[in-house]
């Protein structure tokens, strides 16, 4: 198992470059989610981490024939052989000379695990949609890669089938399998994801929304108290009552205001922090503020000057229960 | 009357009707044989490699896909006539004159279409089959293996084009009786002659080459799918 480090590559079609990313680490058994329309580059950059790819300039480590060994991608629209569900799986089983007893085994766990096992004399060209990812996946974890690389795992699937493929993503999480996803689907990645990347036009653009991941630890009749990993000193946010199990609070930075005094409004989450940076970006500012947990919000030009914004500065983040949607 | 006359000479196996229905058969089948494997070669060469004059030789082999039988009958006549460079082997009017012929009739149709079914390959499957670990033989006999209907119906074209031309039988194997006489070449002579029996006879016959192929590769094809 190791990091992914990505140092200034640059990726190019005949002349066009369509990727360049100055600097990402991906950490080993994290699941990370790349997120952005369609062009964005972000199959381009799934296929430079699988090793399918390499880059037209800078460096990954380990490395693109590294990266090619121990990685195994599932494209968005999965090739499946012509053949039977289990010849699918069989097919690197049988290239990795793993014997005939432990291939079986391995058919079962993983037909098994992703709700295939009565089909496994099915022909593949018989298969609905969902089941031919969910196949796609299992081919590729019965390998078990240290990186898994999943290319729209949930585009064109019925819930079910989505539901199976992230309970497969979350189970080899635990294993310690690194995970790369690209997704639209914006429920899957925040449930999913322990960090995001966004893309367009084949770079890396600042997210325009908190990504917290931790858990409901209370629930009254009109809060859930949603509590941060790793930030147990942290007061809970509040989020409106609801039901369901959720692992991830998303706040929009646009829906975080900032105030200079701990005034009173309707937004029921306060925090006091300290401002850590201040970025101008276009006509507005990113304000990164450490309240326990990081906290960014997009504030105007004049908002900065009026409240004397500065890093090391303390203020308070403010912003309403309606604010955070959980995932 | 004819069509009578026609259906006696198949169902009381007239030894002619064999004799040229089993020499047209096994000179098509030779032929596409042999230019097969160097079209199959060629196919997945261009299909799979980037290099200069590429599309010099796909544009070359498309325009010979076209090139009249005659034209070939008469290219191959002058290398091995008596007075050709390569009359020694004494090859004019003899079944290899027409195999050659055709193996060269049907070589660009073959390659060019394996050309064509191998690069239609959806893009998925050789970065597929390279994320699964399956690299060189394996990775070339997977790709066959899943282009194999593109595969069979290049090849069934090319023997389509060989059973059913004329020029280069008549002009290579000069239509010798009990020797040279395809099932081609004898329509055209019985028919000339207004004797229609034999030619109608024939003609039955090559449909039924034609739609006996065609319907054992459709059945091998789906059997396996």
């Amino acid at each position: 198992m190791f990091d992914i480090i990505i140092k200034k590559i640059g990726f190019s079609y005949g002349k066009d470059e369509v990727l360049s990313i100055n600097n990402l680490s991906i950490n080993k058994g994290s699941t990370t989610v790349f997120l952005g329309s369609n062009g964005s580059g972000k199959t381009t950059i799934l296929k430079l981490i699988s090793g399918i790819y390499s880059p037209s300039k800078g460096s990954i480590s380990p490395g693109t024939e590294t990266l090619k060994n121990k990685s195994v991608l599932v494209h968005q629209n999965p090739y499946l052989f012509s053949g039977s569900v289990k010849y699918n799986i069989e097919f690197g089983l049988k290239i990795r000379n793993i014997s005939k007893n432990i291939r079986k085994s391995i058919i079962q766990k993983v037909l098994l695990e992703a709700r295939l096992l009565n089909l496994i004399t099915r022909k593949t060209s018989s298969l609905s949609g969902g089941e031919k990812h969910r196949l796609a996946i299992a081919r590729a974890l019965s390998l078990n890669p240290d990186i898994l690389v999943l290319d729209e795992p949930f585009a064109n699937i019925d819930p079910e089938s989505r539901d199976t493929i992230e309970k497969l993503i979350l189970k080899r999480e635990k294993n310690g399998i690194t995970t790369i996803i690209s997704t639209h689907n914006l429920t899957s990645a925040y449930r999913l994801a322990s960090s995001i990347i966004y893309m367009d036009k084949g770079k890396i653009i600042e997210p325009e929304t908190n990504f917290i991941k931790g858990s409901v630890i209370k629930r009254d009749d009109y809060f859930c108290f949603f509590q941060a990993d790793n930030y147990k000193k942290v007061s809970p946010i509040l989020i409106p009552a609801t039901d369901g199990d959720y692992s991830t609070a998303v706040i929009p930075y646009k829906d975080i205001f900032l105030s200079g005094t701990n005034i009173k409004t309707s937004a029921q989450n306060q925090y006091i922090g300290i401002i850590r940076s201040l970025v101008k970006k276009g006509n507005q500012f990113f304000v990164t503020i450490d309240c326990g947990i990081s906290l960014k919000a997009i504030v105007t030009d004049l908002s900065v000057r009026e409240f004397k914004i500065k890093e090391g500065k303390s203020i308070f983040v403010n912003f309403k229960a309606s604010a955070v949607k959980l995932y | 009357m004819v069509l009578n006359k026609a259906l006696t000479l198949i169902f009381t196996a007239d030894r002619e009707v064999i004799f040229i229905s089993m020499t047209s058969l096994s000179m098509a089948l030779t032929s596409t044989i042999l230019s097969t494997i160097p079209a199959l070669i060629l196919g997945t060469v261009l299909s799979i490699k980037n290099f200069h004059g590429k599309s010099i030789i796909i544009i070359f082999l498309n325009s010979l896909m076209a090139m009249p039988t005659v034209v070939i009958g008469l290219l191959i006549y002058s290398l091995i006539s008596r007075s050709g460079p390569l009359g020694n082997f004494g090859l004019l009017f003899t079944p290899w004159a027409i195999i050659i012929g055709q193996s060269i009739l049907s070589f660009p149709i073959i390659a060019s279409l394996i050309y064509s079914a191998l690069s239609k390959t959806a893009v998925e499957l050789p970065e597929t089959l390279e994320t699964l670990g399956a690299g060189g033989t394996r990775k070339l006999y997977m790709i066959f293996r899943e282009s194999k209907t593109a595969v069979l119906s290049a090849i069934l074209s090319g023997f389509g084009r060989v059973i059913g031309e004329v020029g280069v039988s008549m002009m290579l194997g000069g239509n010798i009786r009990w020797f040279t006489r395809t099932i081609t070449t004898t329509i055209a002579l019985e028919t000339s002659k207004g004797e229609f029996e034999l030619a109608l006879a024939l003609g039955i016959i090559l449909i039924f080459i034609s739609f006996t192929v065609n319907a054992l590769l459709h059945w091998g094809v789906n059997r396996n799918v």
